[in-house]
Order: C-alpha cells, then structure tokens, then sequence
C-alpha cells in the first residue's frame, strides 16, 4: 500500500512540474517545472527500490542516475539561458522560437530595461587609445585595436536586439 | 505509525510548495517554494531508508536552489514581486494537459498489481550502492562522471562572453589577442 502512495505523491509532483514546463513564459521557470520532474522520477526509483526489490541495488543506482540528470539539466539550461541572454537579450520562451513553423509570438512590451548589459565596463578600459605613447613601453592597443571595431561590434549587438523586439511585437 | 503521520505532512508539502512555485508572485518566493518540495521529497526518501541518497538529494537541492536565486534575480524583471503579474501561456490547456496525465498515471497506479517484494532491505543500502556502482554497475559510474565533465566543459563554453574568435579573430589569425583591458601574462 506504501508504494502506492509514494508512487501517488510522485505523479502528483510529475503533473505540477508539467503544468510548470507547459504554462510558464520565463526560461528560468520552466526549468523550475523540468527539475519538479525528474524530482517526481527521484521519489518513483526510491520507492519501487524498497518495495518491490530491495535486495538489488538496481533502484539506488537509477536514483543516482536521475540526481545526475537534475544536475546536468540545471547547469546547462542556465548556460543555454546565458548565452541566448547575451547574444539577443532573450529570456522568455516565446521569443526564441525561431524553431517553430508560425512566426514567433513574443514581444513583452515592459522588456527594455535588460539592454546594453556590460558594455560601458567594456569601453572604460579602451583609455589608452587617443594617445599610444604612454603605453608605448609596453604592449598597447595602438598598433590593432582601433575603437572602430569594439563600435561596429557593439552596434551589431544592438541592432539585433532592435530588430528582434521588432518583430516580435505582435501577437 | 510516525513514519506515516511524517511521511503525510511530507507528500501533502511537498505537493502543496511544487504548487506554490508557479503561483506566488516573486520569483524569490517561488525559488523558496521550490527548495521546499525538495526538501520535504528528501524527507520522504529519507524514510524509505536511503539515508545516504536522501542527504544527498538534500545537501544537492540546497546549494542548487541557492544558485536559482542567483539567477532568477539576474534575469527575471520582477525578482522581488512586488507588482502582480503573471508570465504564463496557454493556462487552461496546460492544466487540462497536466491533470489528464495526473489521472492516467494515477490510474496505472492503481491498476497495476504490483510485484510483492522479494528480499529484504540490506542492513546497510549505502554499502549496496557503493558496491554496485564500483562493481557491477560501474559502467554507470563512468557515463555519469563522463556527462558531468562534458557538462562543465559545455556549459564554460556556452557561458563565455568573448571566446578565442573574439580576442584572435575570426580566422585566429591576429597575433595579438584584441582584449578590452591590456596586461596580464605573455603580453
């Protein structure tokens, strides 16, 4: 009868994970509603461990195979968070469906406030180039690392960023 | 019977904070919530006598959620909560979604007759595991120490914001590397 109710207790927690991964927008959130779910397959192995075959050791190793994974899912889905972040300033799920075959429906209009991140503490160490003879001793910026290049580069960025909120917009 | 009034208390927790996530308005809530329904789940398997995997599981689950936080304030507009909102699509479907598959599962549970338990609980689970995953099962061990390296390693890579096509570009080809702040070793 326990394992019944462990197993209950694991779908339970299976099902809210699922309603998490299928309704939020925020990348971060439906990572919270996957992690809600291999917690559910977690508590499944330890129960069916104890009480179907608990002379084996088949179940604890299945336990640590899904520790594992919860692992892994965190710390990848939070790089995959970063570099989608750093490279178009994206942190909800609609506006990264480029995958999928209508336009992508994104567009929050109170989403401005995440632009430019970092890019002045970049700029504030490009001092030294007006003027190369006080570094001129050393290795300098003169002689390749014209601002031209960090400004186109920035610009880039920028525009992406532009465009894709653009055409995002509607819904 | 102690072991099923807590074992109770866990289950209905745990539930009941997985639940709370992804209703509580802050984002630093909802990764509380979350810390929660781990930590009554490592209870709960704590009571099953894995006692190794149920301190694991929440030594595990306090220093991820830790992390959580760290990020869900980095990214999310409204870290604090304090002005209502809701970032959610497709409600209504991902409920009936949700709940039809909780009453298929729960219905399997029920239905299924389940096999009865052959053998005992080793006195010691720990030193079963331990001998699996360095004996017969080693073979997990290895994929499992495997992943998490390539883990690291992917997840290093992904997160780098000027990688070497940056600094020598895009043909690697610059002599030097073209670095924001100047200095530092072999330059």
């Amino acid at each position: 009868m326990m394992l019944e109710t462990y197993l209950l207790l694991a779908a339970a927690l299976f099902s809210v994970g699922l309603f998490g991964a299928l309704s939020q927008q925020s990348v971060v959130m439906v990572m919270m509603g996957l992690e809600l779910m291999v917690n559910a397959v977690i508590v499944a192995a330890a129960a069916l461990w104890l009480y179907t075959s608990p002379e084996r050791p088949d179940g604890q190793v299945l336990v640590l195979v899904a520790v594992t994974a919860m692992a892994v899912e965190m710390a990848m889905g939070f790089a995959v968070t970063t570099a989608l972040f750093r490279a178009r300033d994206v942190d909800m799920v609609d506006m990264a469906a480029d995958l999928a075959d209508h336009r992508g429906s994104g567009g929050h209009g109170g989403h401005g406030g995440h632009g430019d991140h970092g890019g002045h503490g970049d700029h504030s160490g490009h001092g030294g180039h007006g003027n190369p003879e006080h570094h001129g001793g050393h290795e300098d910026h003169g002689d390749q690392g014209d601002p031209e290049d960090h400004g186109g580069h920035r610009g880039h960025e920028g525009s992406g960023n532009h465009g894709h909120h653009g055409d995002g917009g509607e819904r | 019977m102690v072991g099923t009034v807590v074992f109770a208390v866990c289950a209905v927790g745990a539930v009941a904070s997985g639940v709370a996530v992804f209703v509580v308005d802050s984002m630093a809530r909802a990764t509380f919530a979350l810390l929660a329904s781990f930590l009554l789940t490592g209870v709960a398997i704590l009571l099953l006598g894995l006692s190794y995997l149920g301190v694991l599981v929440i030594l595990m689950m306090v220093m991820e959620m830790m992390v959580m936080a760290v990020f869900m304030i980095m990214y999310m507009m409204n870290p604090a909560g304090l002005m209502p909102m809701t970032m959610v699509h497709n409600r209504a479907g991902s409920l009936a979604v949700s709940g039809v598959v909780f009453l298929l599962l729960a219905a399997g549970i029920v239905l299924v007759p389940w096999p009865e338990r052959e053998g005992t609980p080793p006195p010691d689970p720990t030193l079963a595991l331990g001998e699996a995953i360095m004996g017969r099962h080693m073979l997990v061990m290895m994929l499992v120490g495997l992943v998490l390296f390539a883990t690291m390693v992917a997840a290093t890579v992904l997160a780098t914001h000027r990688g070497r096509y940056e600094r020598y570009g895009d043909d690697l080809r610059r002599g030097r590397p073209d670095d924001p702040i100047g200095g530092g070793l072999d330059r």
